[in-house]
């Protein structure tokens, strides 16, 4: 009987070491009877013999063995260097890049902080700005007058959005208590002189 | 006696030391491998440099006390990576020179040159036939390793090793009768 191609594919499998044992039973009670396929696996045994001595044969020398482990002992060295300075170049550029980021975000707000009066810098005697809680920093311009009584008690506080009506509401204000008889209850604060 | 079978290295031997030692014990058989899979179309010592390289260069992420089958599949992968590149140079063929051959002056030409036909029939070969061969006989893995190896199923891996050996038998049987 002619070996096939399914026969051959079970004789490599067995030969690979790759067939079942319930396979290799029924394999074997084929080759005890089929010559063909004895024959054939016979066959097939001296190629695989051939091919080991090509596998074999392509075994490098020592030399050629020294030589490529000595090229990889000199290259992983390199990429030892090469990681170690990327690194410290890493480390590096992040530094300046934030010395930089923080220079331009100083150098692009400055306009903003420089034109807006501080509590800290403003005189005793000036206007108070409204504020917000305790914080310092200015939500508006607006321009806060502060109304006391004669006992210097804090009666109100008005805010007006230019200083040319802030000085009109003094100046009607003081208008007011030199036409009253006893000068008024009321009193402006000493932001007044600034007006 | 390889890392494998020795176990556990101490704790305190380092990346690089283990990433030597594995090279020290696996290049001979790596070296041999490339160069049955890529033939003379590309340097064996260049594909397994670029194949140690690239593990080295993430080696922190891979275990290097047993680092035999991720080497071997690191050069496989890039033999066949190299082959499927376009413009290929072909090398001089290095054939002349088989070692562990019979000590016989006849029969060891006799049989240097059935081997320098085999090797120019194998490289013949389309590339996935000859890296599973050469997996299977010369490495001597399972189908199942060798799937895993080449990112394919078993069945085609035994495809490709039945058709590979059957093209095989077919080259030389052309040049057994030329010659």
């Amino acid at each position: 009987m002619a070996v096939n191609d399914s026969d051959l594919e079970l004789l490599h499998a067995y030969l690979d070491s790759e067939l079942p044992v319930s396979e290799c039973e029924g394999l074997w009670r084929r080759l005890a009877i089929e010559r063909d396929l004895m024959g054939e696996l016979d066959h097939l045994r001296e190629d695989h013999a051939v091919r080991s001595m090509v596998w074999n044969s392509l075994e490098p020398d020592d030399a050629s063995v020294a030589r490529l482990q000595a090229k990889l002992m000199r290259a992983s060295r390199r990429e030892d260097f090469m990681s170690w300075t990327g690194n410290a170049l890493r480390i590096v550029a992040s530094v300046a890049a934030l010395i930089l980021f923080g220079f331009t975000v100083g150098w692009l707000g400055r306009d903003r902080f420089n034109g807006a009066p501080s509590l800290a810098n403003m005189p005793s005697s000036a206007p108070h700005m409204a504020t917000a809680g305790s914080g310092g920093i200015p939500l508006t311009s607006k321009i806060a007058v502060e109304v006391h009584d004669r006992s210097g008690k804090l009666v109100t506080v008005q805010e007006f959005d230019s200083m040319e009506d802030a000085r009109r509401f003094v100046h009607d204000v003081q208008a007011a208590q030199s036409a009253a008889p006893s000068g008024g209850d009321s009193n402006l604060g000493p932001a007044m002189d600034k007006f | 006696m390889s890392l494998e079978e020795n176990g556990r290295q101490p704790a305190a031997e380092s990346t690089n030391e283990l990433f030597e030692r594995a090279v020290r014990l696996h290049s001979r058989r790596l070296l041999a491998i490339a160069r049955a899979i890529v033939g003379t179309r590309a340097s064996p010592e260049d594909v397994v440099q670029q194949a140690f390289m690239n593990l080295y260069q993430h080696r922190d992420r891979y275990d290097w006390r047993e680092a035999g089958g991720l080497m071997r599949r690191t050069v496989v992968n890039e033999s066949l990576r190299i082959l499927r590149q376009p413009h290929m140079s072909v090398l001089p063929d290095e054939t002349g020179d088989p070692s562990g051959l019979s000590q016989s002056p006849s029969r060891h030409l006799i049989e240097s040159e059935t081997v320098i036909h085999v090797r120019r029939a194998i490289d013949r070969l389309p590339e996935n036939f000859r890296a599973a061969l050469v997996l299977c006989e010369y490495e001597k893995m399972s189908y199942a390793q060798i799937a895993e190896t080449l990112n394919a199923s078993i069945p085609q891996v035994k495809t490709w090793i039945h058709r590979g050996r059957r093209q095989l038998a077919e080259l030389l049987r052309a040049y057994a009768e030329q010659t």
